[in-house]
């Protein structure tokens, strides 16, 4: 047993597609939350082999896409400053600012590190106390507990040459903007399964109950999200708008209790603005004022940049579910992964990078609802 | 390029139990790597954890009934 294969199972994955397609009365329209799980769908081809009962409708949840614009300016306008040791994961390397990446201003010489984790970023700051070693802190909130974690142990040790650039985001908040938008046609969602394995699923209990529309919380393996899925039609097809946990081997419905009172003792709840939404209210997290030390916009003065977005990148409608990647003219022509014009052609959970990796020779076609 | 939603799954192998936070290294395909296991506790060596970078977020339960 290797950990993912088991739930690779090809035989088991016929038997849940089988299992859907004959509870389906009809096409169902779902959400999956998570950039993660829309490349699962993408790759495998769920969607394909369940295109008789779902019409997949994909989700905001890629941290790197949703980044703002003027966020990534002020990143590099950081990270160009002579004696800035600027750290990030690797994902967020390529991502375009207005003028240029990270990736580019490393080749220009400015000291641009990929870490793994914001603690190594931390002994980064040990090692090198005359630097000012920066963390991008991107990410929903399964990477918000480390990062709290790593600003929390800086106090703790008196470090002081090292902050973060905060841009976390929140995901109940914005499924609530999703439903709460009067175009949504989305029937039920796929609940994140990395996020719920932080926070749990009390908040989409909430939603469930305000917005009368089922959730289930799913993980990312082809497995999980065919059962997730035949989890979600059952309760479609039934009316009912409960929350389910798919994950079961990994998320409890409190979350993780140890990393929710660190996100509470070092973050505190702020409006957030969302690459190609715009503003969502109490959908990001700020360093709470105790920690503003630590906070590389307020240390670095780059809090007044801001950025307007080109106009041919469609990322806005594609992260709101409201149009395909396919559907954008400059897909796979003047936007590839080589020369991205936005972040969800470059995240390796963003939609657009999903269907250039394994659709963009297939052509579209038409499914009568 | 680190993906930070790859979370993966790994075993424990060992835990220092004296640093703070609590460190250990888990193994996965062979590999192992050390993480910040401060998030979780009951652990023991030979406990599954799904890792996000270098930090363990849960234990991981043994069987999964979809692949029987």
């Amino acid at each position: 047993m290797r950990f993912v294969d088991e739930y690779r199972d090809a035989e088991a994955a016929k038997r849940f597609a089988e299992q859907t397609r004959r509870m389906a009365t009809r096409r169902w329209r779902i959400m999956e939350v998570c950039g993660g799980q829309t490349h699962t769908l993408i790759r495998y081809g769920i969607d394909e082999m369940l295109r008789e009962c779902i019409d997949p409708i994909h989700g905001p949840g890629c941290p790197v896409c949703v980044t703002p614009l003027e966020k990534m300016d002020r990143a590099m306008a950081i990270a160009a400053k002579p004696g800035v040791l600027f750290t990030t994961f690797g994902d967020m390397m390529r991502v375009p600012g207005s003028e240029t990446d990270l990736l580019q201003l490393k080749a220009n010489g400015a000291d641009v590190r990929m870490v793994y984790s914001p603690t190594d970023a931390l002994k980064l700051a040990e090692k090198f106390p005359e630097r000012e070693v920066v963390f991008f802190a991107v990410g929903f909130e399964t990477t918000a507990p480390a990062n709290a974690m790593s600003v929390w142990l800086a106090q703790k040790k008196n470090i002081r040459n090292f902050s973060i650039l905060v841009s976390h985001v929140l995901v109940p908040p914005a499924i609530s903007a999703v439903l709460g938008d009067p175009d949504c046609q989305v029937q039920g969602f796929i609940a994140p399964g990395h996020v719920c394995t932080v926070m749990g699923y009390e908040e989409y209990e909430e939603l469930a109950d305000r917005y009368r529309v089922p959730f289930v919380v799913a993980g990312f393996e082809p497995l999980d999200l065919l059962e997730g899925i035949s989890m979600l039609v059952e309760l479609l097809e039934s009316g009912k708008a409960e929350v389910r946990n798919q994950y079961a081997r990994s998320v409890k419905r409190e979350g993780n209790l140890v990393a929710r009172q660190i996100l509470k003792d070092v973050f505190e709840v702020s409006d957030m603005n969302w690459r190609g939404i715009g503003c969502i209210p109490g959908s990001g997290l700020r360093l709470r004022p105790e920690y503003s030390a630590y906070d590389a916009e307020k240390k670095f003065h780059v809090e007044r940049i801001q950025a307007s977005e080109s106009e041919l990148c469609i990322a806005g409608p594609v992260l709101q579910g409201k149009k395909k990647p396919r559907e954008c003219p400059a897909f796979g022509t003047v936007c590839t992964p080589e020369h991205p014009l936005g972040a969800p052609m470059v995240s390796n959970e963003g939609a657009c990078a999903a269907y250039y990796s394994f659709r963009r020779f297939e052509e579209e076609v038409p499914h009568a609802s | 390029m680190i993906s930070r939603d790859i979370l993966f799954e790994a075993k424990i192998v060992r835990i220092d139990h004296e640093s703070i936070p609590v460190c250990g290294w888990v193994e996965s395909n062979g590999v192992q790597l050390a993480v910040d296991l401060s998030f979780l506790s009951n652990l023991a060596e030979g406990t599954r954890v799904l890792v996000c970078g270098r930090t363990a977020l849960s234990t991981v339960e043994e069987t999964h009934e979809i692949c029987r």
